[in-house]
């Protein structure tokens, strides 16, 4: 199992990033991870929260678009050189990174990173072979 | 220079040209047009009833949507043969309004367009350099012909390329321009940009404007901006073209070739005919015109009409600057849009909504369109190229479509203004002082 995303459209303009924080604030509701996707007039929010259906529900009852992904967590060693071996790693089996973002806190002592790739399954089996662990949402919750 | 005597006799041989002209025109339209005995018959009005200039209040009005419903050829009082040149209206979704002229027309035509430039001060010694796109718009060849009636050299650039256009104008050494007067200000700014310094490196004088209203403060910036004289002509495809009015040099209005064009102003909502002097809907009808002759055209332009003479030696009525428009048309840049057609095209997107907001404004005198739109389709969340994608294709489709470049900002749904429950769909920001 994966963990859960959240993207939002946003317009790239003073206080719309503010507005959902808000929505997120007034309900209780805790984010996790945080990252701003800039487009010329645009931008994608993409979260990862304590409580992602919940957060889709508000949003959407705000009319906001919205989409939930998979993606996946890894969690790696604050140690130099260790994110250049999953690059490299994934290089040599074409796999492309759409994107990667850190969560705002340590986890089990090791700093968790969110990845996006071309090819998500590979990119697990791949990252497992380099003996990196991956999380799922289900026992991140868990520990909170 | 006054190019006609036409355009200098009494009130009182205005109006005799003009009965004797409407009452032939009305006998050859119920002969000729069966949409318009139709209409007649149905309010029991025979051509024998018009005694009078002011009985023309009894004659039914046609609308842009009678032209449409009649596509194409409907509402031709000739046979095909007789027709030398058709022309459409520009920036429409289904059917254009399609107009044609015999070859007496197209000599009236002329005639008007060489009144309504000779009196813009322009004459046969001018390089007069045409920046209306060539096509079924039909700016373009309306001033051409007339131009060259009066002897003036023309240089049919056509739209588009704006720094081609400067080059030219320099190395020709134009002396008139022809345009819309928001093209007008571009063509300062990019020359400006070029290094080329309009008021010295042009021979610009006179300016002839149209396709689009305009203000005194857009006159003054042509002014100071390209140096030359800016005068503004009216006219719509479903009369004439360009050709109906214009400014002369003591811009106390828009004079009406008369002898060829009956206006009325009304009041729109009961269609009432109003004082001089009054404002309200103009109403044209074309007095000679021979392949398409309307009856009472409603325009749904505001004006008003002054009937006194005029300082420059012109007895001929003069139509104060259009103020509005009784409909939702918008016009952008010379462009005809209305929003229900901005609506057709985005409807028709996959990945947009249905809610959205115009909003037309001015940058640097410049008419600008934009318009916020929503997105319904999560899978572009993916990445900010696909959003890109889906812009370009919102701007292709109207472009395209309605010949526009609009500014498409993608919004969130809810930040799409609504009054009183109701969506608005138009914000017209241009203030009517020229900003």
């Amino acid at each position: 199992m994966a963990i859960k995303q959240i993207s939002i459209f946003v317009q790239n303009r003073p206080g719309h990033l503010a507005d959902v924080t808000e929505i997120l604030k007034e309900n209780n509701i805790k984010i996790i991870g945080l990252s701003l996707t800039e487009g010329n007039d645009f931008g994608i929010v993409r979260l990862i929260v304590d409580d992602v259906y919940k957060t889709e529900y508000l949003l959407k009852e705000d009319k906001y678009l919205t989409r939930i992904d998979d993606v996946l967590v890894i969690l790696i060693d604050d140690q130099i050189g260790l994110i250049n071996s999953i690059c490299q790693e994934l290089a040599k089996n074409n796999i492309n990174i759409n994107y990667i973002y850190m969560l705002l806190e340590e986890y089990n002592k090791k700093l968790p990173l969110v990845i996006k790739t071309s090819d998500q399954e590979k990119t697990k089996e791949v990252i497992e072979n380099l003996g990196i662990s991956v999380i799922s949402q289900s026992t991140k919750s868990r520990n909170n | 220079m006054i190019w006609s005597l036409k355009e200098t006799l009494p009130r009182e041989d205005i109006e005799e040209i003009q009965l004797k002209r409407l009452k032939k025109q009305i006998k050859k339209i119920y002969k000729k047009v069966p949409y318009y005995r139709e209409k007649f018959k149905e309010i029991g009005i025979k051509p024998k009833d018009i005694q009078s200039l002011a009985d023309i209040k009894y004659l039914p009005f046609t609308s842009k949507e009678d032209l449409r419903l009649n596509y194409p050829f409907g509402m031709f009082a000739v046979p095909k043969e007789e027709i030398v040149r058709y022309h459409a209206s520009s920036g429409t979704t289904g059917n254009p309004t399609v107009v044609g002229y015999t070859r007496k027309d197209m000599e009236t035509w002329k005639e008007c367009i060489a009144r309504l430039v000779t009196m813009a001060g322009v004459t046969r010694r001018d390089i007069a350099h045409i920046s209306f796109g060539y096509g079924l718009f039909t700016g373009a060849f309306g001033l051409h012909q007339g131009l060259e009636k009066v002897g003036a050299a023309v240089v049919p650039m056509s739209s588009g390329n704006t720094q081609r256009q400067i080059k030219m104008m320099k190395d020709f050494g134009a002396t008139v321009l022809i345009g819309t007067p928001s093209y007008g200000l571009r063509l300062a700014e990019t020359a400006i940009e070029m290094g080329i310094d309009p008021l010295t490196d042009l021979k610009l004088r006179v300016g002839c404007f149209g396709g689009e209203g305009s203000t005194e403060a857009m006159r003054d910036k042509l002014h100071e901006s390209l140096g030359l004289f800016a005068t503004e002509n009216y006219g719509l495809s479903e009369v004439v073209g360009p050709g109906v009015s214009g400014e002369c040099t003591e811009l106390t209005g828009l004079h009406i070739n008369e002898d060829h064009f009956l206006c009325e102003v009304i009041n729109p909502e009961t269609g009432e005919v109003l004082p001089a002097g009054e404002e309200g809907e103009l109403v044209i009808t074309p007095l000679t015109k021979e392949a398409i002759p309307v009856v009472r055209y409603r325009t749904k332009d505001i004006t008003s009409i002054d009937y006194e003479p005029c300082s420059c030696g012109r007895t001929t009525a003069r139509m104060a600057k259009v103020s509005g428009r009784t409909d939702d048309m918008l016009i952008i840049s010379g462009v005809n849009v209305f929003p229900s057609q901005i609506e057709e095209v985005l409807y028709n997107i996959d990945g947009i909504g249905t809610n959205y907001l115009i909003t037309v404004y001015k940058e640097n005198y410049i008419d600008k369109i934009a318009i916020d739109v929503e997105v319904t389709d999560n899978s572009v969340l993916d990445s900010p190229d696909s959003i890109e994608n889906l812009l370009k294709k919102v701007r292709e489709q109207l472009h395209v479509t309605l010949g526009i470049h609009p500014k498409i900002n993608l919004v969130e749904s809810k930040k799409i203004k609504r009054t009183e429950g109701k969506a608005q769909r138009v914000v017209d920001l241009r203030n009517k002082d020229g900003n």
